[in-house]
């Protein structure tokens, strides 16, 4: 059953992934102008147009173009960026990590502090964990992510002279942007993991549960933690996509080399080419990570593999 | 008299939400012996399932004991230690929840949900409790094999047979059985029943059985209590009760029955509309719905009296309807 599903999934994803392909390379073609002069630097000569011209194909048919484009793709030749004059390939790998690490980090610090919050509150609605909780989440969830990262700076660098405010380097320069970027995500999981547990405790089956004489305790963290666990990783599956795709904010702010700087700074250089595999890259990834998530929902629920 | 198992003494139970104030029981008085099996009948929000869960402490959220003691085995409920507590649910007492569509968790194999009670109360290794779990699901005319599916890969009545599993799993002291035959077929449910009989004779389980269907209930109960409005208005042997029944409401109950073995009769026959727990009338509950109502029914709270040595009703006229 599960492997079916599993099939199912991956098929459905292969024929999402060809379609953002498609979008990638429609992105140059449509686009007013000719598309051999955008993929280079603004000063190319018209003999490098030329030769452009010729390697892209672009006297030949449109299908002929997309299997030059996509078997380029699938090489790991994405082209040469006009801005840095070196491959594209070699540029995104070279940012991707500081993104996954990022990634990594907020999520793991937002959802250590979010989910053991969210389930108090819910396990004890109504009670002072409850209100607190609930203020945590108020607060993260209608603060802006320019003015807390300010705040941040300001308090733990400027004030508290505690952490840097800018740059890469070891874990102390992770932090600021991790919270930052995590604190909204960690609100959400705190409001969902209450509202879930406070939802699976009416249910008959916990009430059943209980009724076995298992200790509360158990009850909660296994038994009604699993039902409050899908909504959760969805929408964390759907933040470590956006984050993948380079939290452009965040990482600008603090002056962090990940791909979501490169995306901002690509735009600002109209380099079109590196812009066409960020597009290309992030959305494979969204595409994945969805993935990922819908075969761990999965796992946790059979409801969704038998439908 | 055999020692008393379950005695649950002046039980009130109040429902407060947002919407409204529900006074469910009103004063409950309701003992089970070793080994005796009580039916429990009344209409829908009699209070019937409250009852059940404030005998295992669980009332849900909102749910007040305003007054009342409850005993098992002679010691107070409300009293016990945690260990107590865990030992009595489950282990002692074990009950069958009525919606079987509701009462499994989604997310876990049947084999799971009958196999952490073993683990829990008898002590039993993963292994150990899955072997006897695939031995209950035979029991109960499931197969072994289909202990790691999930509950939504069964039909309604095959997943309350998984809750009958998961109730007789520890062989209790009293089995609690919420409407266990509603969902079933009529083979099924005769299955259940006989397996109910073989419990009750091997194990001497007690059993509180609550149900709509009456038919059960003189097949499978000695003693019955009528319920209504969160009271019980009539009590005694099966025979005494259902050959001569005093209150009016338990005559309207058995009067509108074709025979006792109709099938699956939701009680609904007698006239006037149902109890309501947010507004219950003074003194009687049922006088809006008798027809022998005097003015003192309308004022006063009347008392069980005996009839016969294994007979009480809850009315004024003592079921004395003749002028
Ligand atoms: N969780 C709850 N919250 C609020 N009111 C409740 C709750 N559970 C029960 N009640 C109220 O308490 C009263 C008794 O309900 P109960 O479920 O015990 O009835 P019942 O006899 O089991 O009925 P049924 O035959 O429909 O199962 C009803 O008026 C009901 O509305
Ligand atoms: S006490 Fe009065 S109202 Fe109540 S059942 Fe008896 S006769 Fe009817
Ligand atoms: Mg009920």
């Amino acid at each position: 059953m599960y492997f079916r599903y599993i099939l199912r999934r991956l098929g459905q994803t292969v024929i999402v992934l060809f379609f953002i392909s498609i979008l990638a390379f429609a992105l140059i073609r449509i686009a007013p102008g000719n598309p051999a002069r955008m993929m280079l630097p603004d000063t190319a000569t018209e003999e490098q147009v030329h030769a452009k011209e010729m390697e892209m194909g672009l006297d030949k048919p449109l299908y002929i173009q997309y299997i030059k484009y996509i078997g380029g793709v699938l090489r790991g030749d994405l082209g040469t960026s006009a801005s840095y004059q070196t491959s594209v390939g070699s540029i995104i790998a070279d940012r991707f990590p500081a993104t996954l690490l990022l990634t990594a980090a907020t999520i793991l610090v937002s959802l250590l502090i979010s989910i053991p919050i969210g389930i108090i509150a819910g396990i004890r609605q109504g009670s002072m964990v409850d209100f607190l909780a609930m203020l945590f989440a108020l607060i993260g969830q209608s603060m802006s992510t320019v003015w807390l990262a300010v705040m941040m700076i300001y308090i733990f660098s400027v004030k508290l002279n505690l952490l840097p405010a800018l740059g890469m380097g070891g874990i102390k320069y992770l932090i600021l942007p991790a919270i930052t970027l995590g604190y909204p995500l960690a609100a959400q999981v705190t409001r969902m993991g209450r509202s879930g547990m406070i939802d699976v405790l009416r249910e008959d089956y916990i009430t059943a549960t209980l009724a076995k004489g298992i200790p509360e305790s158990r009850v909660y963290t296994k038994y009604a933690f699993k039902n409050a666990l899908i909504p959760i990783v969805t929408v964390v599956g759907l933040q470590v996509g956006y984050f993948l795709g380079g939290a452009v904010v965040v990482e600008t702010i603090f002056s962090w080399s990940g791909v979501g700087q490169l995306a901002n700074q690509a735009v600002g250089n109209r380099d079109y080419a590196l812009v066409q595999s960020l597009l290309l890259v992030i959305a494979a990834g969204f595409a994945l990570v969805n993935l990922i998530v819908d075969l761990i929902n999965a796992k946790i629920d059979p409801r969704i593999t038998l439908e | 008299m055999e020692e008393k198992l379950l005695e649950i003494k002046n039980l009130r139970v109040r429902f407060v939400t947002e919407r409204a104030t529900a006074d469910a029981l009103n004063g409950v008085n309701l003992t089970i012996r070793k080994g005796e099996s009580l039916g429990l009948v009344g209409e829908s929000g009699a209070g019937k399932t409250t009852t059940a869960l404030a005998s295992l402490k669980l009332l849900p959220r909102g749910g007040q004991m305003l007054d009342g003691e409850i005993y098992f085995k002679g010691k107070d409920v409300m009293r016990m230690s945690k260990r107590e507590l865990l030992d009595m649910r489950g282990h002692r007492i074990s009950m069958i929840f009525q919606n079987p569509l509701t009462s499994l968790n989604p997310v876990f194999t049947v084999g799971e949900q009958i196999g952490m009670v073993l683990r829990q109360h008898k002590g039993l290794n993963k292994k150990q409790a899955d072997e006897e779990a695939m031995r209950l699901l035979e029991t109960v005319g499931i197969a072994g094999y289909r202990l790691n599916d999930y509950p939504n890969q069964f039909s309604g009545g095959m997943r309350q047979r998984v809750g009958i599993a998961a109730g007789i799993a520890c062989n209790p002291e009293l089995l609690i059985a919420d409407e266990p035959t509603t969902a079933l077929d009529v083979t099924i449910q005769a299955q259940i029943l006989e397996l109910m009989k073989r419990l009750q004779k091997e194990y001497s389980t007690s059993l509180l059985m609550i149900t709509h269907n009456l038919g059960i209930i003189s097949e499978l109960c000695e003693k019955v209590a009528v319920m209504y409005a969160g009271r019980i208005i009539e009590y005694g042997t099966v025979r005494e009760v259902f050959s001569d029944p005093r209150h009016p409401y338990t005559r309207g109950l058995l009067g509108a029955l074709p025979k006792l073995e109709g099938d699956r009769d939701r009680l609904t026959a007698i006239p006037g509309t149902v109890a309501n727990a947010q507004h219950l009338p003074e003194g009687c509950r049922f006088h809006p719905r008798c027809e022998h109502c005097t003015e003192e029914c309308k004022k006063q709270q009347p008392e069980m009296v005996q009839v016969k040595e294994e007979h009480f009703v809850e009315c004024f006229r003592g079921g004395k309807f003749d002028g």
